[in-house]
């Protein structure tokens, strides 16, 4: 992974505190900056501190739902990627077109980080600062 | 001397004594019959049959009406009388005879005859007054009839009324008197009434007319006495009787018809006295409870029907107190089949009100509880996996950052001992994920892919499965039809269940036996989805999975399917297995079932819809559907326990030419096979019955009627009791659940082998 200019930043929102713990730990590193949301009003508000890479984005946080989670994302960071997080088995078939990726709770460690990685690795980096 | 009829013995004595003659007439044939001193005081031949219309004739004609009054009313209903009439003797000498008539009643207690004695009392006055006396003595005797009495003259008037007889008629004697009859009674013309008075007014013999006479609203009967002043009619009103009649004949209708419907009727009928003992038991009544009427009435229902009277008892407590009760009571039935019965109990009163029985409708609500049984069942898997789907979702979430921190833990261990505590809470959270996936998978069904599997390519795999996981004690038996249809699905979970199948069949065999993996194609029909576990009618293909293990009570059999039920001890299964895969089938569009004996197996049956096209590659084109053997009329007896089956079993039989009679136990069929006296062409039985079993019914044919050939029919077909009966009386096998052409062939292969059989030995 070509060495960015500054760290990528990822938004988690997640309702569970210790779940957000978790994740951040398991993805601080110098080459990420984190922003945490419990809700869907806080995932706005974190959208727009500045440019955002990756939100990983649980699939029930409190709000309007997952598909205007989903909208404000795409209004906001038009290149974020989105990983959905579900204690559920499977995501409901009308928004797979719309995010980027799925991972069932509980994620494994080595498995959070290579989706992270490949999600970052091929986020497009064309955007004038 | 005539032939005297009884009882004139001591009127003959009292005649004897004085000029008293006795005399008798009897109901039916006005026979008459007078004594000797009878006969001489109207100086009467003294022996000979006499004549009734003879000796009537010697009264005066106006007074003819009056004896005869008196006479009839004594013969209808035993009014005795005591009269002072004038009388000719054979000779034409006018006397006063005094007659006394009361009724003789004969054995069977209906009137027999009238009799009575007769003496002269002719009194020594000079002839006027004599005749005065007479006609005062006419008209008060007249008006002491009540019935009427008229005379009617040759013109057709009337000359004389008594006063009952005009209020009969609604006028008074003056009004008639004078007056011509149909002058009054214009409407009479056209009535037998007017046909037999032109008759009698012509002469002739007495003449009795019964008819309505519309304008007065009454039945009447007249009778007709011709004389010479032309005809004495005594006329009685006789509504009320022929009313009576009316209601009677009507009420015996209703009567006859109320106890046609009762026969008739589908629902058991019974009626019980007070005692509790069973008074009327109708045929539907016999169908259901396998007891004939013969054998029913007079025994105690409580003891016939009930296992347990307590609440029996409370039902006839409350229809005692509020004279009706309606509910549901468990009853037996001969054959010891428990059945669950609707009832309709009305308490029957007598004419005074005082409860006198037990008037009780039922009808057989087994087959409804059960389908609600599985309603029930059905609705809680559904809330059970709802819940079980929140609390999975929630858990997975309390595992998320317990995984994650251990395994963030174990990145910067070098500890051996520690990196060891670390893979054992890893390896515990993991498997609690892994229930959760089965839990959700459950709950919310199972997404897959949906390609074409092939069904035997399926087994292949299984049966590879099984041959290395199995040990030795249990031996691998295969009956696969290679040219199943494919089906679509995920041939992963697919398996997945088929292994957990055989898994559970290998822990119901600790001690060895035999796995019996079956595939086969089968259609279900409307009527049989009812059965099956929540199967849509169509074609699948069955993967059926047996063993010979302990089997399963039925209880047990009927939550087999719930999540969380297990029969493993605490800590050796999750209860998800079958619930699992079950979700899975289902979300195939397949069902699953169940077969269990104790003691023998269990069966499971995996269906999954058949694609059109034929198995995998090769598919070719679908092979015509097979012409179904029909019946020719052949009787066949079809013995089940079970009367969804029993019915569904009959009417399709009697569908393709067949005719059919039923029985629910062995013991059953035998007084079947009795009552018929061996007309049966076949009987087809289910091995697994209350009372008397396949096994035992077919044996005893095989010893009673060895000609006649018996298919047995069983959810087992690889157990010892099915094997062991093939050949013991049977002369084929039909594995349950079986399809119409299987159940049409079977049957005619077994007839047409019994006829061959029965050529050779000719």
């Amino acid at each position: 992974m070509a060495a960015p200019e500054r760290p990528a930043t990822i938004v988690l929102a997640d309702d569970d505190d210790l779940v957000r713990a978790v994740l951040r730990m398991a993805l601080a590193s110098p080459s990420t900056s984190i922003r945490e949301a419990a809700d869907s009003a806080a995932l706005v508000s974190a959208l727009g501190e500045g440019t955002v890479e990756l939100v990983i984005l649980d699939i029930s946080i409190p709000g309007p739902g997952l598909a205007a989670n989903i909208a404000a994302i795409h209004s906001q960071q038009a290149n974020a990627r989105i990983l959905v997080l579900s204690g559920d088995a499977s995501v409901p078939g009308e928004f797979v077109a719309s995010i980027d990726d799925f991972a069932r709770k509980p994620i494994d460690l080595a498995e959070l980080r290579d989706r992270v990685g490949q999600l970052l690795t091929h986020a497009p980096t064309t955007e004038s600062p | 001397m005539t032939t005297a009829p009884d009882g004139l013995d001591l009127l003959r004595i009292a005649g004897s004594m004085a000029r008293f003659g006795g005399w008798s007439v009897d109901a039916e044939t006005h026979e008459l019959a007078l004594s000797p001193e009878g006969r001489a005081l109207l100086e009467l031949p003294l022996e000979g049959a006499l004549d009734f219309d003879a000796v009537f004739a010697l009264h005066p004609d106006e007074w003819k009406p009056i004896v005869a009054a008196h006479l009839e009313r004594c013969l209808a209903d035993g009014t005795p009388f005591d009269l002072e009439t004038p009388m000719h003797t054979a000779h034409g000498t006018l006397l006063m005879i005094r007659t006394i008539g009361e009724a003789a009643y004969g054995p069977d207690g209906r009137i027999a005859r009238a009799q009575g004695a007769v003496w002269d009392i002719t009194p020594m006055a000079d002839e006027r007054a004599k005749n005065r006396a007479l006609e005062e003595r006419l008209e008060l005797t007249l008006n002491t009839i009540s019935d009427g009495v008229f005379f009617i003259d040759h013109d057709g008037r009337f000359t004389v009324a008594n006063d009952n007889g005009a209020a009969m008629v609604r006028h008074t004697t003056t009004e008639l008197v004078g007056r011509h009859v149909f002058e009054v009674f214009p409407e009479a013309q056209a009535t037998p009434f007017a046909r037999s008075l032109a008759e009698a007014l012509s002469g002739g013999e007495r003449l009795v007319t019964r008819a309505y006479y519309a304008p007065l609203e009454l039945t009447l009967e007249a009778t007709f006495y011709p004389s010479e002043d032309g005809v004495a009619v005594y006329l009685k009103d006789v509504s009320d009787d022929e009313r009576l009649q009316a209601e009677l004949r009507r009420t015996s209708a209703i009567l006859a018809e109320q106890a046609a419907l009762i026969e008739a009727s589908r629902d058991a009928m019974v009626v019980r006295a007070l005692d509790g003992r069973i008074r009327h038991w109708n045929r539907a009544a016999a169908q259901l409870y396998g007891w004939p009427a013969a054998e029913a009435i007079d025994r105690f229902e409580r003891e016939l029907l009930y296992d347990e009277a307590a609440a029996y008892d409370a039902a006839t407590e409350a229809t005692l107190r509020d004279d009706y009760w309606s509910g549901e009571l468990d009853q037996r039935t001969r054959s010891g089949r428990a059945l669950v019965a609707e009832c309709r109990w009305q308490l029957l009163r007598d004419a005074d009100g005082a409860p006198e029985a037990i008037f009780a409708v039922m009808s057989d609500v087994t087959a409804d509880r059960k389908a609600q049984e599985a309603r029930l069942r059905a609705q809680r898997m559904e809330s059970l996996g709802t819940l079980a789907g929140g609390i999975a979702h929630d858990l997975n979430n309390v595992l998320t950052p317990i995984l994650m921190s251990v395994q963030l833990l174990e990145q910067g261990e070098t500890d051996a001992g520690r990196r060891e505590i670390l893979a054992t809470m890893e390896g515990a959270v993991k498997r609690g994920a892994d229930m959760i996936r089965q839990v959700l998978s459950f709950a919310r069904g199972v997404d897959g892919r949906r390609e074409t599997v092939s069904v035997p390519q399926l087994v292949d795999d299984l049966v590879g499965f099984a041959r290395d996981t199995l040990p030795k004690s249990i031996t691998v038996d295969l009956a696969l039809d290679d040219a199943v249809s494919a089906t679509r699905g995920d041939p992963t979970q697919l398996l997945q269940i088929l292994i957990n199948l055989v898994m559970n069949a290998k822990d119901a065999m600790p001690t060895g036996g035999t796995l019996r993996i079956r595939t086969t194609e089968l259609v279900l029909e409307d009527s049989y989805s009812s059965i099956s576990h929540l199967a849509m009618p169509g074609r699948y293909v069955a993967i059926e999975v047996e063993d010979t293990g302990h089997g399963m009570p039925p209880d047990t059999v009927e939550k087999i399917f719930e999540p969380f039920f297990t029969t493993k001890e605490v800590g050796k299964g999750t209860g998800l297995g079958l619930a699992t895969s079950l979700a899975i089938v289902r979300s195939h569009g397949g069902f699953m079932q169940v077969y269990s004996e104790q003691g023998k197996g269990t069966r499971f049956t995996v269906g999954l819809p058949a694609t059109s096209a034929g198995s995998g590659a090769d598919a070719r084109p679908a092979a015509p559907a097979p012409e179904v053997p029909r019946g020719h009329g052949e009787l066949v007896l079809v013995v089940d326990d079970e009367p969804s089956i029993l019915q569904i079993t009959c009417q399709t039989l009697e569908l393709h030419g067949y005719r059919t009679l039923r029985a629910t136990n062995g013991r059953d069929a035998l007084d079947v096979m009795t009552a018929t006296q061996g007309v049966v062409d076949l009987v087809l039985t289910d091995m697994m019955m209350p009372v008397m079993d396949g096994a035992a019914l077919s044996a005893h044919l095989e010893e009673h009627h060895p000609e006649l050939p018996v298919i047995a029919a069983s959810g087992l077909n690889s157990n010892g009791g099915a094997a062991r009966a093939v050949g013991m009386g049977v002369s084929r096998f039909l594995p349950k659940p079986y399809t119409t052409s299987l159940l049409l062939t079977t049957i005619r292969d077994t007839l047409l082998d019994a006829r061959r059989a029965g050529m050779v030995t000719e």
